[in-house]
């Protein structure tokens, strides 16, 4: 599913990190025109895991389908002088161009080529600093930005308790989301300046950025420094204390953190008494004395399956959801109902949905996905648009430029 | 200053709690003229300190009580005025107010209204009330850490995750939709999801599972199977991990130096990447017996010096006092009312220049009142003071 609210947008995308894939898909699939340059053979990318059935090969990679559905792609070899000129011709004729970090394109170059171009880079920890030339991946970027550490806090036992690792690539895609961000200011601000702008965005900083609660404890006192848990008290998030209960057949999250919520979830486990005790009067004093509205809730949650609970929770007003599974999200119904997931036709991996974008909008034609191009599939058609003549198409061709 | 691009565009903010404001934040750090629809006779707007600090620079405070009449009308000159309204009320609560979308589109044809939601404004469960942390269970975020325990230990309920997620979406839609109405000069409505707004950022782990039937696990997933070592070590300090990387064989060797060439290296079964990874869990144990007697700063500049992706488990306070990150400039000391300092987040790029967005300190309740009535809607001032003395405007 794409929206056709950036049409016209022409965007480069060179480089070969999930950051920028992810930077350009946002784009491409808010309608903008984008195109992948990748390097003869295609880029390495196309050899991220996971495959479909398990089994790599060429056009199997699932990953790479998803975050480069919707762009076109010309293989360019950029060693070459003459690919070098093609690249020119490329940048002159775009808005902006989206790159990772080691492309060897002088910035005074492109300005030259194209003075009002919107140039954005997506490197681990920036252009300058003392960590610029620093090598990192998501594990690396996960383990820096603060999110192991608190995502893993408070334990019982530090020690024999590493801090978490990232299951993915998260750091890759929410850089890519907050440099898709920076792109469209940049457009904005080349605009108003008269001239193009560089955008510099930094893995590290895009995802430290997220934590805004321990920021605020920061200046508070507030903040975890220690990882060890305080006998008795419960995890509070943005203000609201969140209980994991026992089901039949999984958990839910609950959170009654309200004193009205308490009292509704009091009634729903048959548990009234609770919610008049002094000791679970306010939601401080709760947080303090969380264990023994755990377990009485947990002796009730037990006896039910988790879809039972939840229905019972929200019946009463009490917010609750169950824990999924990754195998329990296609089935969810309300996912369905909105069509968030996408199908992208392709010859090789069949009956794969994808996720789509987070949003509705009843006012704009909905495009469908096209399928992760082909290493160069659009080579002929670009150079063609370039103005470039068929007989030294054929020559670029010959020599292996395109 | 050409950076404040959004600069002329104002915002009416109706959102509360964090993902919106969150996006408003940015949107404020980006210049637009931000104003937060507030009512002192709402007590989640009374505490001021915080996060509300931290997700709310940027913008102005003005308040008016909406359960009247004359409210409901003023806030709509408002909004006539302005080119963006945000909200992420209850489904349901807006269209109540005679605020929906419908109603404000007659009005101002080209407004553009996002609206975001637990779960969608459609659906079977568009009326589920949500909070973003209860979210990312839904979603899936929390399994991926750990088995779902009573405790909690390490399930991925803290640090929020989908409010701060929801927020950039929304900042990003808004920023194509203003784009779209410069070209079109038509408005937009966006229904936002919360939950799906956390799901479109998890395609790796999403499509890991849809395509091979493994559930992906922290650490674990097939992007990094060819990465070893990978994972955290302890260092010498308690409680101080190091995390290492190592995805090539000049990145091995890198480590090897730095680990002072021991002998193990040299078995055989360790001399290929395909050995490594079936000896990994030997690996990480002889690791981490070394790491453990190394002061983990140390270690982090020794590896990297070696060419070996490796960095520090910071908590929080580590990072925002990291030399590197102090440079660029992330973290702002603002000053507050009363005399304190707050630690703040800018905006998250660079463009070259000293700048580091329109920052400024959150708004107190009702602060840009006279801005708003008297400046914007240009209210006379007897007005004004009949609004005030009939309590439209607290």
């Amino acid at each position: 599913m794409g929206l056709r609210l950036l049409t016209g947008l022409k965007v480069l995308e060179v480089g070969d990190t999930v950051a920028v894939a992810f930077c350009g898909k946002v784009l491409a699939d808010l309608g903008a025109d984008v195109l992948i340059v990748e390097p003869p053979g295609g880029s390495p990318l196309r050899r991220l895991p996971p495959y479909y059935q398990d089994v790599p090969g060429t056009g199997r990679s699932v990953l790479h389908n998803w975050l480069s559905a919707n762009k076109r792609s010309i293989t360019l070899n950029l060693e070459e002088e003459r690919g070098r000129a093609i690249f020119r011709e490329l940048v002159r004729g775009v808005d902006a161009l989206v790159r990772g970090p080691g492309s060897r394109l002088d910035a005074a170059g492109l300005k030259a080529v194209n003075p009002s171009l919107t140039a954005a880079t997506i490197s681990p920890f920036g252009t300058d600093g003392p960590y610029a030339t620093y090598r990192a991946n998501d594990l690396i970027l996960f383990a820096m930005s603060g999110l192991s550490f608190h995502l893993a806090c408070p334990v019982d036992d530090p020690a024999s308790t590493p801090p978490k690792l990232n299951p993915g690539y998260q750091v890759g895609l929410v850089a890519g989301l907050t440099a898709a961000i920076a792109t469209l200011w940049g457009l904005v601000a080349a605009k108003r300046k008269g001239q193009g702008v560089t955008v510099g965005v930094s893995e590290w900083e895009a995802f430290a950025h997220l934590l805004f609660e321990q920021t605020a404890h920061l200046s508070d006192g507030r903040l975890a420094t220690d990882r060890k848990r305080l006998p008795g008290t419960g995890i509070t998030v943005a203000g609201g204390l969140v209980w994991c209960l026992p089901c039949s057949d999984g958990w839910v999250l609950i959170s009654p953190r309200e004193n009205h919520q308490f009292r509704q979830w009091s009634e729903v486990i048959g548990e009234q008494e609770l919610a008049s005790r002094p000791e679970f009067s306010t939601p401080k004093l709760r947080e303090q004395n969380t264990w023994e509205i755990y377990e009485r809730s947990a002796a009730w949650t037990r006896l039910h399956k988790k879809a039972e609970v939840f229905q019972a929770a929200q019946e009463k007003k009490v917010p609750c959801f169950p824990v999924s599974l990754m195998s329990e999200l296609p089935e969810l119904e309300q996912l369905k109902h909105r069509g968030f997931w996408t199908e992208i036709d392709h010859p090789v991996i069949k009956g794969l949905r994808y996720p789509g974008l987070p949003m509705k909008t009843g006012d704009l034609e909905v495009m469908a996905s096209r399928r992760a191009p082909l290493p160069g599939q659009h080579t002929l058609e670009v150079v063609k648009e370039l103005g470039i003549s068929s007989e030294e198409i054929k020559d670029l061709w010959q020599m292996g430029v395109i | 200053m050409y950076q404040n691009a959004l600069e002329g565009v104002r915002v009416v903010d109706f959102s509360w709690v964090v993902a919106g404001p969150y996006c408003t934040k940015l949107l404020g750090l980006m210049g637009a003229e931000v104003i937060k629809i507030e009512s002192s006779t709402r007590p989640q707007y009374k505490d001021r300190g915080g996060w509300f600090s931290v997700l709310n620079n940027s913008k102005k405070s003005c308040t008016i009580n909406l359960s009247t009449d004359q409210g409901k009308a003023l806030v709509k000159r408002l909004i006539a005025a302005s080119d963006v309204v945000v909200e992420n009320f209850s489904t349901g609560v807006m269209d109540r107010l005679g605020l929906g979308y419908d109603a404000l589109k007659a009005m101002s044809e080209d407004v553009i209204y996002v609206s975001s939601s637990g779960l969608g404004r459609t659906g079977p469960g568009r009326d589920y009330l949500a909070y973003g942390t209860l979210l990312q269970g839904l979603s899936g975020w929390t399994s991926l850490f750990t088995e779902p325990n009573p405790r909690m230990e390490g399930m991925g309920i803290a640090p929020a995750w989908t409010d701060p997620l929801t927020g950039l979406w929304e900042a990003l839609i808004i920023q194509a939709a203003l784009l779209h109405r410069s070209r079109t000069g038509k408005g937009l409505y966006v229904d936002l999801s919360m939950l799906e707004s956390t799901i479109a950022v998890m395609g790796d782990v999403f499509l890991e599972f849809a395509a091979t039937g493994r559930l992906p696990m922290a650490g674990q997933s097939s992007g990094y199977s060819h990465a070893v070592p990978h994972g955290v070590y302890p260092c010498k300090e308690d409680d101080s991990w190091i995390a290492i990387s190592v995805e090539s064989q000049s990145e091995w060797e890198g480590l090897c130096r730095v680990l002072g060439d021991p002998s193990w290296r040299h078995e055989e079964g360790l001399l290929t990447l395909a050995g490594r990874r079936r000896n990994r869990e030997r690996i990480d144990r002889l690791l981490a017996e070394w790491t453990s007697r190394m002061p983990v700063m140390e270690l982090f500049h020794k590896l990297q010096s070696a060419g070996v992706p490796a960095g520090p488990c910071y908590n929080l306070k580590q990072v925002v006092e990291d030399p590197h990150m102090e440079l660029r400039g992330l973290f702002r000391r603002l000053p507050l009312s009363d005399e304190r300092e707050q630690i703040t987040t800018s905006v998250p790029w660079r463009d070259g220049t000293d700048w580091k967005g329109n920052l400024f300190k959150a708004p107190a309740l009702g602060e840009h009142n006279e801005h708003v009535f008297l400046g914007i809607l240009g209210m006379p001032e007897e007005e004004y003071e009949s609004y005030r003395r009939a309590g439209i405007l607290e």
